[in-house]
């Protein structure tokens, strides 16, 4: 899934960036319904998301081409303690979105911990074997926090999504 | 916005009408935030403070942020900021009570006087203006929309225009969308077929002002564009349709087609004389 030359984000720009958007959108309109008691995790996810809005942005008005790294730095003041997430035992879905199809994420909480983040439905053009790492970074990392993914960086995004949004639920 | 939503899932699932009942709160909700016709709104709040930045919500920041990225990205064609000049030519009826508006803002304001800070979460006007988000937040609030009813597969959603399909109609293939005729009325030019894409087509028929204008304004001109009568974009998702589809329409056939293959989306242009300009991988329905 070639993404353009070196050094350039050809063709993705506009379309990375009002995925993005939609997507900051969406889940802040669900994160509202959420309880005073999680107003601090809904800060943190709000800055998160904010964080990877940012990113896509900045790709497009810089012409950047993002290549696999480590795990991206979260948006978050330094000194600020995180939060211990609190996830419900159970398996939750969710759906990410790109121009390249949709991904839908399984994730399953045992003990109030991510046991598994799984591929449930693949309906991108491409194969989804392109991203078979990021599920185990969910569960080694315990956050929807994976790496970005050369070449495939739109499933890579969708991927994430769907995964905050499967978890989403498990707070609720 | 004055605009007609219809929503169609394909679903037995009881779920499915809480889903849309979801969906069109969305539409409710994000008209209320980015309306420009009612000054309680907050986007009008937001921008009656000239050189103050305010706090604003999700909805109004990522809708103006959009709006910002594709006004630089077409050099101005596509400009938020020229809601002024719309009330100078008429359009500035609320389309429910018919009331005027007049907010007071500079007609020579642009996008370049709209200032967003990603860290603080604000938005700052630096003069009078009008900001204008019809065409970004209806196709926000498309999308949205769509994202609550994605788990139901099949749906389609129609906002006078702007129109997000997923999955495929009851007959099993993808959606069938007809295309206004630009000239002869109740007739298509074509059709296409869709599947987890959004199409939005803006015409020069629609809202037609006195003296043979449309509503459509070249901000960097203040007049009318001529040389497109209808524009579709056929995209990932609504917000950006319609933002192109617009952006076209000021740009000309040429320039416009050129930006979908920039773009990296599909697209049909067609003038007055009904001449076609298609991006490459546009196809007309069988």
């Amino acid at each position: 899934m070639p993404e353009g030359g070196s050094g350039k984000k050809i063709g993705c720009g506009l379309v990375s960036a009002s995925s993005a958007a939609i997507f900051a959108v969406f889940l802040a309109g669900n994160l509202r319904t959420q309880s005073a008691v999680d107003r601090f995790a809904h800060q943190v996810a709000e800055k998160r998301v904010a964080g990877m809005v940012h990113r896509r942005v900045r790709s497009v008005e810089e012409g950047l081409h993002w290549e696999s790294s480590g795990t991206p730095a979260p948006a978050i003041a330094p000194g600020t303690a995180l939060p211990k997430e609190n996830w419900k035992d159970g398996t939750y879905t969710g759906w990410g979105f790109s121009r390249h199809g949709n991904i839908e994420a399984a994730v399953t909480i045992v003990g109030g911990r991510i046991e598994s983040a799984i591929i449930s439905q693949c309906r991108t053009r491409y194969s989804c074997g392109v991203i078979e790492l990021l599920p185990g970074q969910v569960v080694q990392r315990q956050s929807p926090d994976v790496d970005y993914v050369s070449g495939a960086t739109q499933s890579a995004d969708a991927f994430f999504e769907a995964v905050v949004a499967a978890l989403q639920k498990a707070k609720a | 916005m004055g605009t007609l939503v219809t929503m169609r899932v394909l679903s037995a699932e009881a779920e499915a009408l809480a889903a849309l009942d979801r969906a069109f709160a969305w539409f409710r909700e994000i008209e209320a935030v980015c309306t420009r016709f009612d000054e309680g709104s907050e986007l009008r709040r937001a921008t009656e403070r000239v050189g103050a930045a305010l706090a604003v919500s999700p909805i109004l920041f990522e809708t103006v942020r959009f709006a910002l990225l594709v006004a630089e990205r077409t050099g101005g064609a596509f400009d938020p900021a020229v809601g002024r000049r719309m009330e100078a030519r008429g359009l500035n009826r609320e389309y429910r009570s018919g009331a005027t508006v007049d907010s007071g803002g500079d007609g020579d304001a642009s996008y370049r006087d709209v200032e967003l800070d990603e860290e603080q979460r604000t938005l700052r006007v630096h003069r009078p203006l009008t900001l204008d988000l019809g065409a970004a937040a209806k196709g926000l609030a498309v999308d949205a929309a769509a994202r609550e009813l994605t788990p139901y597969r099949n749906f389609a959603i129609d906002a006078g225009g702007d129109l997000y399909l997923g999955g495929c109609n009851d007959r099993g293939a993808p959606w069938c969308v007809g295309i206004r005729h630009p000239r002869r009325e109740g007739e298509l030019i074509t059709s296409i077929e869709l599947s987890d894409q959004a199409v939005c087509t803006s015409g020069d028929y629609e809202r037609g002002l006195a003296g043979g204008e449309h509503h459509i304004l070249d901000p960097r001109t203040g007049t009318s564009p001529w040389r497109v009568a209808s524009a579709t974009v056929v995209a990932p998702n609504a917000m950006l349709a319609d933002a192109l589809a617009t952006a076209a329409f000021v740009l000309g056939p040429e320039k416009g087609i050129e930006l979908f293959h920039e773009e990296g989306v599909e697209g049909l242009i067609l003038t007055p004389e009904l001449e076609e300009f298609r991006t490459r991988a546009f196809r007309h329905a069988a």
